[in-house]
């Protein structure tokens, strides 16, 4: 059972984001992303951990320790932030109260490889829930 | 910390030479300031770059302060202008054009390589992104 998941390598690359650290806020509880992934993905993350926790570190174990479908909903939270911190000095830009301007570019920055890491992440994860179904 | 730290800490060394640059228009926009011997010159701007932590925590740069130049500045001899004293001296600010300039050059280089220290890692992380697809 374990076998397929580690393969795909979607989960690992999860933990490893995690580790690195996406930090906690609100999020919209209106995202489509977490209860569609969170349903296929917290089944079978269970099964997956042994094979390459023995050779990953300490802060990628403990991160693994923890739900995907919690690691994911922190990932997005960590985006929703981004995107309002963007949004916010947008509006500062917009209306001339904005001293820096790379403030703002800069978190745009941020926010846009934040989503396209996220997208990523989605996407494996769709894919290993998808290589699983076709299994039976 | 955060997700892309390069990013970040970049950002703080564009904040530093952005004030670095403001210092330095501050300082030339009044290299010709003249005032009368009693006051005070204008009191050149020069910002003092700092770490942050020092290699310890997020890592990045911060202005540490400012710190204003000699007030007495240099007394020049003008007879002529409406502010000269009863010897027919004024009081101008004591700033160096020529190290001004330096300054502006050094503070410009080092706004744009941050920035593209900035462009760089951007462009690393999303060939790292580029891995997990496909």
């Amino acid at each position: 059972m374990t076998s397929p998941i580690g393969a795909v390598g979607g989960f690992d690359a999860i933990s490893a984001l995690n580790a690195v650290g996406l930090s906690n806020n609100t999020i919209g509880a209106t995202d489509p992303i977490a209860p569609v992934v969170v349903s296929g993905i917290g089944v079978t993350g269970g099964g997956s951990t042994t094979a390459l926790d023995a050779a990953s570190n300490d802060a990628a174990t403990s991160a693994s320790a923890q739900d995907f479908a919690a690691q994911l909903a922190d990932s997005l939270q960590n985006l929703q932030a981004m995107h309002t911190r963007k949004d916010e000095l947008a509006i500062r830009a917009a209306s001339g109260n904005l001293n820096d301007v790379h403030d703002y570019t800069i978190a745009a920055t941020e926010a846009s490889l934040a989503t396209q890491v996220t997208v990523a992440v989605r996407d494996k994860a769709v894919a290993a829930f998808q290589e699983i179904m076709r299994m039976q | 910390m955060t997700l892309f730290p390069a990013i970040g800490i970049s950002g703080t060394g564009v904040t530093v030479h952005r004030k670095w640059l403001d210092a330095i228009s501050d300082n030339l926009a009044n290299i010709n300031d003249v005032r009368p011997t009693s006051g005070e010159a204008y009191r050149a701007k020069q910002v003092i770059a700092q770490a942050v932590d020092y290699g310890e925590g997020t890592g990045g740069v911060q202005v540490g302060g400012i710190v204003e130049g000699n007030p007495e500045g240099r007394v020049v001899y003008a007879p002529d202008h409406v502010l000269a004293d009863a010897e027919g001296y004024v009081r101008m600010p004591d700033i160096d054009l020529a190290d001004q300039m330096g300054q502006l050059l050094m503070a410009q280089r080092g706004y744009q390589s941050n920035l593209a220290v900035i462009d760089r890692a951007r462009d690393s992380y999303q060939q790292a992104i580029q891995l997990g697809k496909g």
